[in-house]
């Protein structure tokens, strides 16, 4: 990593999901896929999507820019161990 | 109720899909009369519901408001009963492209469907259409897409519902700062779009970057991180500083890393 993550430590989520449990049904719902949350807290939230085809990543990447309730951090893609797969990591911060 | 979209042919022939990954999925071919048991506000009309025509941008000569309608001499409509949607630039034929509708069948069909509110021009709100089949299934439906929406309602006792909410109005004054000031506090937008994503397009085709091990967005920093699993050539470091000349962004190399920074570039983003 060239750079840390900059992230204002005072600043909460305005609207954040009361459990991960809760974060990943709000997200699943939204992204209308199943999402799997690998860090919630206060501060940031990060999403896994696993094995998508090209058109569901492009979907995905479409779609985390049009939610508007948290500020988008980070996007990263990384070719899955399946063949032709994506792994999608979507980061979320607070303001 | 987002998660349903009619087609309405006709008041015997309506398709009912259901969105999936915004992709419709066809669902059902039901009459007019079954429409009020499902709760969906957004409609999808077929070409015959419509009205669009085009005109060369250099013939218009300024930038049409959104209210302005360009083709009054082309609808055979009353301009009261005429519907339109703000006119869209073309930029591949330079034209202005304008859709309308007549109000009172839109009205009409939301009498069918009473809780549809946004009415979808076909070619607008569909890409990826498989024109062989004969439903939309598979199409994807952009959410976003321009609607009408008509407005009018016939609702006759729309002067008693006037007086009601102006009363309740009224009465709620006194606390409708407090609520403002507390809602303004709760409910903050954020503005998500990553230009990041455009300019990474660009410069893998213009550096052929290929054999990616992981590729970063980072908005908060305005870079992107790159990872490619052999390290690159000198024809394409020398296309990737190119690149980054062009767009008066900073670039680090460090092995099989590339960091990319637009801060400079992107400072109002």
């Amino acid at each position: 990593m060239f750079d840390s993550i900059e992230i204002d430590r005072e600043s909460k989520f305005s609207q954040l999901p009361a459990s991960q449990s809760d974060a990943e049904l709000y997200f699943s719902n939204y992204f209308d896929y199943a999402a799997s949350v690998s860090k919630f807290d206060q501060r940031i939230i990060t999403l896994e999507f696993s094995a998508l085809t090209n058109t569901d990543a492009l979907y995905l990447l479409d779609k985390c820019q049009q939610l508007d309730t948290f500020r988008l951090h980070s996007v990263s893609v990384i070719p899955s161990s399946s063949e032709k797969m994506f792994d999608i990591f979507i980061t979320y911060a607070s303001s | 109720m987002n998660k349903q979209v009619f087609r309405f042919i006709s008041p015997d022939n309506i398709e009912l899909y259901n969105i999936k990954r915004g992709k419709l999925i066809f669902k059902d071919r039901i009459k007019s009369k079954d429409c009020a048991k499902i709760k969906t506000d957004k409609v999808i009309l077929t070409a015959s519901h419509y009205v669009s025509a085009s005109m060369l941008a250099e013939s218009v000569k300024f930038v049409p408001e959104k209210g302005q309608f360009l083709f009054s001499d082309q609808s055979i409509l009353r301009i009261e009963d005429l519907i339109h949607i703000p006119a869209i630039y073309d930029e591949v034929h330079n034209t202005w492209k304008q859709f309308w509708a007549s109000s009172h069948l839109l009205l009409d069909i939301k009498t069918l469907i009473p809780s549809a509110k946004y009415f979808y021009p076909e070619c607008l709100a569909l890409t990826e259409h498989d024109t062989n089949k004969d439903n939309l299934s598979d199409a994807k439906f952009l959410n976003d897409a321009i609607s009408f929406q008509p407005i009018k309602s016939r609702d006759k006792n729309k002067l008693f519902l006037f007086t009601l909410i102006a009363g309740i109005f009224l009465a709620i004054a006194p606390w409708i700062s407090h609520w403002f000031d507390y809602n303004s506090k709760e409910r903050l937008v954020f503005e998500n779009k990553v230009l990041l994503i455009q300019y990474f397009e660009q410069l893998a085709v213009s550096s052929e970057l290929s054999g990616l091990k992981k590729l970063t967005f980072n908005k908060s920093l305005k870079s992107i991180e790159i990872i490619t699993h052999d390290l690159l050539n000198e024809i394409q470091k020398s296309e990737v500083e190119k690149f980054c000349k062009e767009l008066s962004c900073k670039i680090k190399f460090d092995n099989n890393q590339i960091n990319i920074n637009f801060q400079k570039r992107l400072s109002s983003e």
